[in-house]
């Protein structure tokens, strides 16, 4: 054994240094509280399609990620609402209460009146004018201010254009709703909705209050409190699952070697892995997503696969050099390493992020695996031998016809029904890993607010802001119509609150023309001088125009700040858009065809990238599939079969089992079988190389088990990506370990091959009469 | 939040209104529950307005004033309605009446001009500030006497034959239009004055009348049907 010479010494002292910096840093990360990611869409690809578009969803996403909103109902909710609003602000999480005084459109709108006016005054005659002022007057309570506004034009805009479901009550905004009053508390994140800090202050704030509060109902809605129930399950997923899979591998392992020096180095590596994963992956992402580490540290387990090879064949042969073992070691690790780095390729973030997380991880172990572990004293327990001479003769030496035919029969009717059923499912909603009560929760409050969702949008642009706001005017007789026709449920725009110039001319010019035909006759008709006109119309003199710029750098708009979007080349405004219909988006899509309107429908988007994905992802497994098939046929010529059949018959499996129970394909099945072909060509490969060894059967069977372990119980998962994965890997793992004892079959004595492999076989029977 | 609305500024007027018709005793549900179960209703009152209690006479009960408003709600009531103008120093002159109906509140003006606004959910036409009262006339079907306190400093004097209360305005936001509500009555509430603080003024004069001796108009006619 190489055990210290100075050579393996160096190398070994240079990679303990490496990874006391990856812990380090790590440490540092940690305690600094740096972001994870819990966003679903963070793995999705990042949009090939126009900037603009990228820049709105962007705006768009800035605005939204950030906001929060409570609702509060039952009793001595105002007192309530107000506490909470105290404590938000005390613990630090947000940056910003909206509401604290009310806002007033009336005040900023009171001087351009008469350039604003509704729909219906517009439209209406100048007897319909007359009697709207003769009843604001003749109602009573009513603040008529017959001097300023005698026909109530300022009312009426507000009624039409800025009005909604909130009110204000009690010194803050409400709902009132048919389901009661809820009080609304509204707010700004202090800094990203994933960091975790500002989660756990915003929760522990949250909790607290509502404990306190029994009696309340308490409704919420916001990115964050998605971000904080990911992060959570993704936590608590990853002690359960992470714990699991490490209790049932310790397990397994101390009944194999029954040496803790023994489990302690097959551990080693996989921690050595991680360690330099996450260190790594975290420098070079700013953030790490949940997913990936969840993932990620799951799929390390493979790592394990290395130290079990080198461990087994060290207390099975203790005087064989390493040398022997270290191609079949070095091609598992190519093999696994060239199917994570395919994903690299791909253009989903997430993705890459998975893939180098991983990658790195089998880097890190194998290398502990390559460089420390030789350097170790070995001590093998005889109850290890024993257990792999139980386990060896579980092969199957001359397979008998009935097991051929049973195994062709299974592999080519899953091929069959694969290939007959398979279909792919793209429904992100599948892919969202909220709990549902949250997401009703979200939906209530929308529904309640009745804002427009923002992922579907019209992004219109134009030469200047004046230029954008007609053409803001001119879609939206077509958006009127559709709302009408029921085809759309809501929209918004900022024409809706500021018009363009020239329609406010417009409008100017009609109240000029309604004061001088109707005003005498009103006047005259409640009993005051006609005379007074003349002073009435007087106001019409200097009416200042409303800007964009002005309507929104005040309280009651700068709500309206994300349908404008900032700083691009030619002025661009959105056309938020609620619920549509098919002829809705027929109509859309043709408005789209002008060359500055663009529609955009961002889950659609999302769905239409994911399945491109899935296309790809399955290409590049069938790519991967051929270069095996290629590799493996060149190296082992006509026992390339035995290599072969479990990674390929195990997809095949997974693929008919899954056909078979009506699951559609997403794209996190495929990168389970993507999973299912690395450790099935590692099982292949290895009884490929060492066909008559038992040690490599035992540890083909230990890391067919601490997979299956880790993997199995990903299928438990909560979240969806993960449970899909996990299932893939459950029934992939379990048909590879089948198939292995169906292809190793070679008999030691059959004597077919070269010189290594009649040196490995003697061997072998020594060890075996040993 | 997306829009706030305006109904911020029309906060006096609802408030008004939901006092005057209060007052008035104008909705049925109100009138029933009070016959049925005085004193259920009195009990309960008393416990949740103890603090107007304090403040009214000894002969003079808030709890049992508003009872007896309640009680007393008439099915019409006429108007005679005096708006002061302070900035045009004019005054302009209405009359009418107050008609309840199954399909909501209706305020019939019959002199100088005929108008009629129907106080409904289902009216399209009603204006952002009336239709902010709405779910306070709710409030009012239930006999909810704390939104008024919750609003208003109530000063009430005088006997419950001759009683007469100043409301003065809590909120800011009503204050910023509203100065006080006078109110003055006897069994029933006979006159109304509003004070608002741009000088204006309303003074309403109620009395209650039979429906059947209203005059026929064009609009009364279409509430029939």
């Amino acid at each position: 054994m190489t055990q210290g010479s100075r050579s393996t010494r160096l190398p070994a002292l240079i990679w303990a240094v490496l990874l006391l910096l990856c812990a380090l840093f790590v440490t540092h990360q940690v305690w600094q509280g740096a972001p994870l990611d819990t966003r679903i869409t963070a793995l999705l690809p990042e949009s090939d399609e126009q900037p603009i578009l990228q820049r709105a969803d962007h705006s768009l996403g800035d605005t939204y990620e950030k906001r929060l909103l409570i609702l509060l109902k039952g009793d001595d909710s105002a007192q309530a609402a107000e506490l909470l609003r105290q404590q938000l602000k005390d613990s630090g999480s947000v940056s910003s209460l909206d509401t604290e005084t009310p806002p007033r459109p009336d005040k900023v709108l009171a001087e351009h009146r008469y350039r604003l006016l509704s729909q219906p005054l517009q439209q209406a005659d100048a007897d319909t004018w007359l009697k709207q002022g003769l009843t604001r007057l003749f109602t009573p309570g009513m603040d008529a201010d017959i001097q300023r506004d005698p026909f109530g034009l300022l009312d009426q805009w507000l009624n039409e254009r800025l009005s909604g479901p909130v009110s204000w009550q009690d010194g803050g905004p409400t709902i009132d709703s048919a389901e009661g009053l809820w009080r609304v508390v509204s707010a700004t994140l202090d800094g990203d909705p994933y960091q975790l800090q500002l989660q756990t202050r915003l929760m522990e704030t949250l909790d607290e209050f509502e404990q306190a509060h029994p009696q309340l109902t308490v409704l919420r809605a916001g990115v964050v409190f998605h971000a904080a129930a990911g992060a959570q399950q993704a936590r608590s997923e990853i002690s359960t699952i992470g714990l699991g899979s490490l209790l049932g591998i310790l397990l397994l392992l101390a009944l194999v070697f029954r040496r803790p020096g023994v489990m302690a180095a097959l551990l080693l590596p996989v921690f050595c892995g991680l360690l330099l994963a996450t260190a790594v992956s975290w420098a070079l992402f700013a953030s790490l997503n949940l997913i990936t580490l969840a993932f990620g540290a799951s799929l390390i387990g493979i790592s394990v696969d290395y130290a079990l090879h080198l461990q087994c064949y060290r207390q099975l042969h203790p005087q064989r050099p390493l040398s022997r073992l270290w191609p079949s070691l070095f091609l598992g690790l190519l093999t696994s390493l060239c199917a994570y780095l395919v994903q690299l390729a791909t253009p989903m973030p997430g993705l890459r992020q998975m893939a180098t997380f991983t990658a790195l991880g089998l880097v890190g172990a194998w290398l502990t695996v390559r460089l420390w572990l030789p350097l170790l004293p070995v001590q093998p327990h005889p109850a290890t031998s024993r257990i792999a001479d139980g386990l060896n003769r579980w092969r199957l030496t001359r397979p008998g016809l009935a097991v051929v035919l049973v195994t062709s029969l299974i592999l080519s009717t899953a091929t069959l029904v694969a290939l007959m059923k398979t279909t792919l499912s793209h429904d992100l909603r599948q892919l969202n890993p909220s709990p549902a009560e949250l997401v009703a929760e979200q939906q209530h409050v929308q529904k309640l607010m009745q804002q427009p969702a923002s992922f579907r949008y019209l992004l219109v642009t134009a030469d200047n802001e004046e230029a954008l706001l007609q053409r803001l005017e001119a879609i939206d007789p077509l958006l009127t119509s559709l709302s009408a026709d029921g085809h759309l449920s809501a929209w918004q725009h900022i024409a809706q609150a500021v018009p363009s110039r020239a329609t406010q001319q417009d409008n100017l010019e009609l109240v000029r023309q309604r004061y001088d035909e109707v005003l005498p006759q009103l006047l005259d008709q409640v009993g005051l001088d006609p005379v007074l006109a003349e002073r009435l119309t007087q106001r019409l003199d200097d009416v200042p125009e409303l800007t964009i710029n002005e309507w929104l750098n005040t309280g009651a708009g700068e709500t309206g700040r994300p349908l404008v979007l900032d700083g691009t080349e030619r002025p661009a405004a959105l056309v938020l858009l609620g619920d549509v219909d098919s002829s809705a988006v027929a109509r859309l899509e043709e408005l789209a065809g002008a060359p500055d309107i663009l529609y955009r429908d961002r889950v659609n988007a999302l769905s239409i990238q994911l399945s491109t994905l899935s296309r790809e992802i399955s290409q590049w497994l069938l790519l991967a599939l051929l270069l095996v098939i290629a590799g493996l046929t060149w190296r082992y010529r006509r026992r390339a079969w035995r290599a072969l059949l479990p990674p390929v018959g195990a997809v095949a499996l997974t693929l008919g089992v899954l056909a078979a129970t009506h699951t559609g394909l997403t794209l996190f099945h495929l990168l389970g079988l993507l999973l299912v072909l690395g450790i099935g060509m590692d099982a292949g490969i290895f009884s490929t190389e060492h066909p008559s060894d038992s040690s490599t059967w035992l540890a083909i069977s230990l890391s067919c088990a601490s997979s299956l372990l880790a993997f199995g119980l990903l299928a438990f998962s909560a979240t969806p990506a993960l449970h899909f994965l996990g299932t893939t890997c459950l029934i992939g793992l379990v048909a590879t370990w089948c198939l292995v004892p169906v292809a190793r079959g070679v008999q030691p004595d059959s004597g077919t091959d070269t010189r290594h492999h009649a040196r490995h076989h003697s061997e072998t029977r020594s060890h075996e009469t040993h | 939040m997306n829009r706030i609305s305006n109904r911020v500024m029309n906060k006096p007027l609802s408030t008004l209104l939901f006092i005057s018709l209060m007052l008035l005793g104008i909705t049925p549900g109100v009138a029933l529950e009070a016959q049925s179960s005085e004193n259920q209703v009195s009990e309960t009152h008393a416990s949740e307005n103890r603090a107007s209690e304090t403040q009214a006479a000894d002969d003079l009960d808030a709890e049992r004033l508003a009872t007896q408003l309640a009680r007393q709600a008439p099915a019409c009531v006429s108007f005679e309605q005096q708006r002061w103008i302070a900035e045009l120093e004019s005054e302009v002159t209405s009359s009418g009446y107050f008609h309840r109906l199954p399909e909501g509140l209706v305020w019939q003006t019959l002199k100088p001009i005929e108008d009629r606004v129907l106080l409904s959910a289902d009216n399209p036409d009603l204006s952002t500030g009336m239709r902010a009262l709405l779910p306070i006339l709710s409030g009012l079907l239930e006999g909810d006497w704390s939104k008024l306190e919750q609003h208003f400093d109530i000063a009430l004097e005088g006997s419950m034959d001759a009683w007469h209360t100043t409301l003065k305005p809590r909120d800011s936001m009503v204050a910023e239009h509203l100065d006080n509500i006078a109110l003055e009555g006897g069994v029933r509430l006979d006159q109304m004055d509003i004070q608002f603080t741009s000088g204006d003024r309303l003074a309403l004069v109620l009395e209650p009348v039979a429906c059947s001796s209203l005059p026929k108009t064009a609009t009364t006619q279409e509430d029939n049907e």
